[in-house]
């Protein structure tokens, strides 16, 4: 057993209002520079819709993720053949214009215009070109179901659902949406990894956070096609490729990443998760039946003395341990399993889960204005959920309906017995019933709604301390430096010293 | 007087054959390596004229200066100059402008020392003249002069193949290189003797750094001149090839091969924008705005 430890997340999508504020503070703080301002490492995509870059989730498109190859897996556009075959030209990658063109507005012609007949305006430039453009699309074009005929329809998880069920979902009064934050989710079996030539990407040891080296990155750009969920963007003015680095520096500090911080439906939650490195490639590789099952089985129970003793031999803190057992993640994903991570299929392993949201059961006004749910209960039973139940496995479960039947379980499970705690109005049988279904106890429901809708900062983001003297000591010997003045320039200033 | 002043100047003449014998040496060196191949100091024609007796015919100045660069003297309009031209059927003497003054006037020395005992070189003379037009070749050696020339056979001290610069039109043998003269009639211009000479001792800078310390074996100049000449007596009847047919055609069929090979190899690439369809949408709503 070869235990580490991961920085890993949960998404409550119940929560997310998809405000964007998420996306706003990671671009304030890291893509606000010539070269990134197309890239959004924090995005929010309104589902159904075809997301950013459109239609990312499409692998027959971009060629992403990694597909089983017998008892192992090889990368679907990337590898040794495959990569020499495209080198020097690879045609799977998204163009500017699958994620969109930036822009800016010239602001300054309001005030510098003479005065005249007519209002003064800002005309729209290209961040790219400085040249005046038509805005023809944006990063969340499709937010709020905008566009729909052009996006929304056109969502590739519709695959499983038949053309009647697909307009069942675009009819008035039956229409409904869920957000869809997303960030690198930090695979364990990363396949922009796995797929650089230069060796530029790695996962870092004492925390898996996956970063690209910039000194050592050689723009082949083979990690934009090989990440299935299109987080590894190509900067064009550095010649460098640029990713989520998950607020690393504030996380070594102790703070919570940006996007994290900033969100203001609380929907995020951060955590240490032990895991087993020797299980990857068994895992990876397994049948799709049993992905998100054995993916959840690579996570180690770090309560267990076997497991903190095995951790301990691995080189696991006491301090990572123990923030691994206070982890929320560890209880949405584990104790209690209602957090499923975003299409397992891609067979990458992300640490980022998502608690799938409790949407709207079907109702519709009726002839003296009253809003009729075709069920006469207070909370309709998640088969009459508008969006159908295909659709949400095709996101969270690779298309196992019964994973994501039995998290909506759970949470209606906890809906209604919290209903009975503040109010009482449901009759007590059904909510007992509802209960036993969900194999779930009270103290357990109580728990799920309090780290759902009380938690505190401390309690959302259990941040391990990072070590970074330990990580520092494997890689130099830091006694050669102590008996000099300072510990001196890792890398000389450019101004020299 | 003319006797005194003839007397005089052969005393000088051999006065400074004796003091200068050095320069007179270079000058046997240095006409072997630079003169032989077209000229005798004799009076039998090779390529060029044989040189016995050029000092007198012509001044020294003038000597030089064609030396150096013939064709800028018949450019000029030298009289002289265009008869000897017109006399060796326009081929033209290669220039030596790498030669300094002395090295040429020690070499017009040589010339004139070898001719002092007039006599015994003519004498000579008449006999080399004689066995020219003698030789006779077999189909034998043809074929492997055709080898040697090729490339099919290699030359016994390793020396460059001549296709790689030279081109000879013969159906038998493939288009050669365009990096040195065309040998398709070289007997007829050159001669037996000049071919030999020139495989032997080459006067061209770029053949002779080539050849250095491999030369050609005896045999192999004579395949070769076999060669040289059974391809110039049948040049009227051969096809000229220009290869342009075959880099073309191959070069278009190469493309066409890539090209369907890359639509094999790559065809679930991807093709376009995956936002094209609705671009084009957007377009066909500002149309009917405009309309």
């Amino acid at each position: 057993m070869d235990v580490r430890s991961q920085i890993s997340m949960v998404f409550h999508l119940d929560k997310c209002i998809g405000c964007h504020t998420c996306s706003v503070a990671c671009k304030n703080i890291w893509t606000d520079r010539k070269g990134a301002e197309y890239m959004w490492w924090n995005n929010v995509e309104t589902k159904p819709g075809t997301g950013y870059p459109t239609k990312w989730e499409d692998q027959e498109i971009y060629k992403g993720g990694w597909v089983k190859d017998g008892n192992s897996v090889s990368l679907k556009g990337a590898g040794k053949l495959k990569g020499l075959k495209n080198i020097f030209h690879n045609p799977n990658m998204p163009v500017l214009e699958d994620y969109y063109h930036p822009w800016a507005y010239r602001y300054g012609d309001l005030f510098t215009a003479p005065e005249g007949e007519d209002q003064p305006i800002g005309r729209a430039v290209s961040l790219i070109t400085g040249e005046p453009i038509d805005i023809k699309s944006g990063p969340n074009w499709d937010d709020d179901l905008s566009g729909t005929p052009d996006y929304a329809r056109n969502d590739v998880n519709f695959k499983d659902l038949t053309p009647a069920e697909q307009d069942a979902m675009f009819q008035l009064e039956k229409m409904t949406m869920m957000y869809l934050p997303r960030i690198c989710n930090h695979c364990l079996n990363p396949a922009c990894v796995g797929s650089c030539p230069s060796g530029a990407l790695y996962k870092r040891g004492e925390d898996g956070i996956v970063l690209i080296n910039q000194d050592r990155c050689r723009a082949w750009r083979m990690c934009v096609t090989a990440c299935p969920y299109k987080k590894s963007y190509y900067n064009w003015h550095t010649g460098k490729s640029e990713k989520c680095i998950l607020c690393y520096p504030r996380l070594e500090s102790g703070q919570a990443p940006a996007c994290m911080h900033s969100c203001v439906g609380r929907i995020r939650y951060l955590g240490v998760m032990l895991y087993d490195a020797d299980r990857i490639q068994e895992i990876a590789s397994c049948e799709e039946n049993e992905l998100v099952q054995k993916h959840m089985g690579i996570y180690l129970d770090p309560n267990d003395p076997k497991v903190i003793k095995a951790a301990r031999d691995s080189g696991v803190h006491d301090s990572t341990i123990k923030a691994a057992q206070d982890s929320p993640v560890w209880k949405f994903v584990k104790e209690w399993g209602i957090a499923l991570p975003l299409h397992p299929e891609f067979r990458t392993l992300p640490n980022l889960f998502y608690v799938p949201p409790m949407l709207p059961g079907m109702a519709q006004v009726d002839g003296d204005g009253i809003y009729n749910t075709a069920s006469d209960e207070l909370f309709p039973p998640i088969d009459h959920n508008r969006i159908p139940m295909k659709y949400l496995a095709s996101l969270f479960s690779a298309g196992d309906t019964d994973v994501v039947r039995h998290v909506y379980d759970k949470m209606m499970a906890v809906k209604q017995h919290r209903r009975n705690v503040t109010v009482g109005d449901l009759p007590k049988d059904k909510v007992a019933e509802l209960m036993k279904t969900a194999k779930m106890s009270a103290d357990t429901a109580n728990a799920i709604f309090r780290l759902t809708s009380l938690a505190t900062f401390e309690e959302r983001f259990v941040i391990p301390p990072e070590h970074r003297e330990e990580s520092i000591e494997m890689l130099e010997a830091t006694a050669d430096h102590k008996g000099e003045a300072g510990f001196g320039f890792r890398e000389k200033p450019a101004r020299g010293v | 007087m003319k006797s005194i002043a003839k007397k005089i100047s052969l005393i000088t003449a051999l006065s400074l054959i004796t003091t200068i014998s050095v320069s007179a040496q270079d000058g046997e060196a240095l006409f072997r390596s630079k003169c032989a191949a077209c000229h005798s100091v004799g009076t039998s024609k090779l390529v060029g004229p044989g040189l016995a007796g050029i000092s007198d015919k012509r001044t020294q100045e003038w000597l030089i200066t064609w030396i150096k660069d013939s064709q800028k003297m018949i450019a000029s309009g030298d009289l002289d100059a265009i008869a000897i031209f017109e006399e060796f059927n326009k081929s033209p003497m290669i220039p030596f402008s790498d030669l300094s003054d002395e090295e040429i006037i020690s070499m017009l020395d040589y010339i004139k020392a070898e001719n002092s005992g007039s006599d015994v070189t003519t004498s000579t003379e008449v006999e080399t003249e004689e066995p020219v037009a003698v030789i006779e070749y077999t189909t034998e050696d043809i074929e492997n002069g055709k080898m040697l020339f090729s490339g099919k056979k290699r030359f016994k001290n390793g020396g460059p193949t001549c296709i790689v610069c030279h081109n000879v039109t013969n159906n038998d043998i493939m288009v050669g290189g365009l990096l040195a003269k065309d040998l398709t009639n070289v007997y007829e211009r050159l001669g037996e003797a000049g071919i030999s000479a020139i495989v032997s001792i080459s006067p061209f800078p770029a053949m002779a750094n080539s050849y250095s310390g491999k030369p050609l074996t005896k045999n192999e100049v004579r395949e070769l001149t076999a060669f040289f000449k059974y391809a110039n007596k049948v040049s009227e009847s051969q096809a000229k090839k220009s290869g342009f047919k075959l880099i073309a055609g191959g070069g278009i069929l190469g493309l066409l091969i890539i090209l369907g090979l890359v639509s094999i190899l790559w065809k679930n690439r991807k093709k376009e924008s995956t936002k094209k369809d609705i671009f084009s949408r957007q377009l066909k709503g500002n149309d009917s705005i405009e309309s």
